[in-house]
């Protein structure tokens, strides 16, 4: 059953961030792995290093009757919920807003778990918008979004990107990085679709090149590289781990 | 495709730069206007500055078209620069480091100083 909320916000309306030079996470639980976020500075797609990309999923929510409002306001209270579990997202436990940062573990290669973060830059009625931490795979600007196509109401994720540093850059164009990013959020998508009681409705995608040069000035990011420097810290929170038994 | 927030009109203000004059909302509509006016404008004015005077407001999706155009603006190897932002506009360029690619000035007085 979805509860109706009549008021719908069309046009940006919606509250911008107090900026933030670090990102400060919420409280964790123990086994979150929390390497490589706390106190990392919001970048975003103009601070990244490959090339400029947007990708643009979008799931139609045939033969339901919620508004972008609705489908916004439940994907804000129950964000995490939805993630395939490729991933987990720890924000606070609350509805998403302007100003909230989070932790994201997502899987990686050979069974590393890559920790960086986020900050929600904006927040309206019909979207909100994260942008990515020093580390993360992709300097990246994420819109979530919902509206209405030929009386359809359509919820969509658009990402731009680029590749944080030369290392990231080469896996992306292996499709090392972009090939899972893909398969993610098509699995998002269908977790919400079904929240609402649609199934079986494909993802649309769409990727388009914007830029293709480098920004090697930002080539340095790979300092903060989060795969080197969650693989690097595996053997200890192993180590740390036999200890605690 | 949604029907566009914003009007854009260029203007040359001195030899090798170009105005565009944005008013409405920045918002995922506005892209094929932004993009318009840059063609307009040409590649070969050095400077191309945007006047967001009459931006009252800009929402996430407008803010990453305004990355797109820095990059596009780049490739033609031109200067990108803007003046009279709203609060959200400046909140905007901040938070998404535009304000650290594209020089922001005040008015258009200042902003045509600085060539």
């Amino acid at each position: 059953m979805v509860e109706s909320r009549p008021t719908q916000t069309t046009g940006p309306t919606g509250r911008w961030a107090d900026p933030v030079a670090r990102l400060s996470l919420p409280p964790l639980p123990r086994e979150v792995i929390n390497v490589n976020s706390e106190g990392r500075r919001p970048t975003g797609p103009v601070k990244g290093f490959g090339s400029l990309w947007r990708r643009t999923y979008a799931i139609r929510l045939v033969n339901s009757a919620a508004t972008p409002a609705e489908v916004i306001r439940v994907w804000k209270e129950r964000f995490a919920s939805f993630w395939p579990p490729a991933g987990r997202f720890y924000g606070a436990d609350k509805p998403i807003d302007a100003g909230d940062m989070a932790l994201l573990n997502l899987a990686g290669p050979a069974g590393i778990t890559i920790a960086t973060g986020i900050l929600v830059i904006y927040a309206d009625d019909v979207s909100f918008c994260f942008i990515s931490a020093e580390g993360h795979m992709f300097g990246g600007l994420i819109t979530f979004s919902a509206y209405q196509d030929q009386g359809t109401t359509v919820a969509q994720v658009q990402a731009l990107l680029r590749a944080s540093d030369p290392l990231f850059e080469i896996a992306a164009r292996l499709g090392l990085t972009t090939k899972p990013e893909d398969q993610f959020w098509h699995g998002a998508l269908k977790n919400l679709a079904a929240h609402f009681g649609v199934e079986g409705q494909p993802v649309r995608q769409q990727a388009v090149l914007l830029d293709r040069s480098l920004q090697w000035p930002q080539a340095k990011n790979i300092w903060y590289n989060a795969a080197i420097r969650n693989a690097l810290h595996t053997p200890v929170r192993w180590l740390r781990g036999l200890g605690a038994r | 495709m949604a029907q566009s927030t914003v009007d854009i009109v260029v203007r040359s203000p001195a030899a090798g730069s170009k105005i565009l004059d944005v008013q409405g909302e920045i918002t995922g509509s506005a892209e094929e206007a932004l993009f318009a006016a840059l063609s307009t404008a040409g590649s070969d004015a050095g400077t191309i500055l945007l006047n967001l005077s009459a931006v009252p407001s800009i929402d996430s999706t407008g803010a990453g078209l305004l990355i797109a155009l820095l990059a596009r603006v780049r490739n033609q190897r031109q200067r990108l620069l803007a003046y009279g932002l709203s609060q959200p506009c400046r909140r905007a360029f901040e938070l998404t480091h535009l304000d650290e690619a594209v020089g922001v000035y005040a008015d258009e007085a200042e902003a045509l100083a600085s060539l």
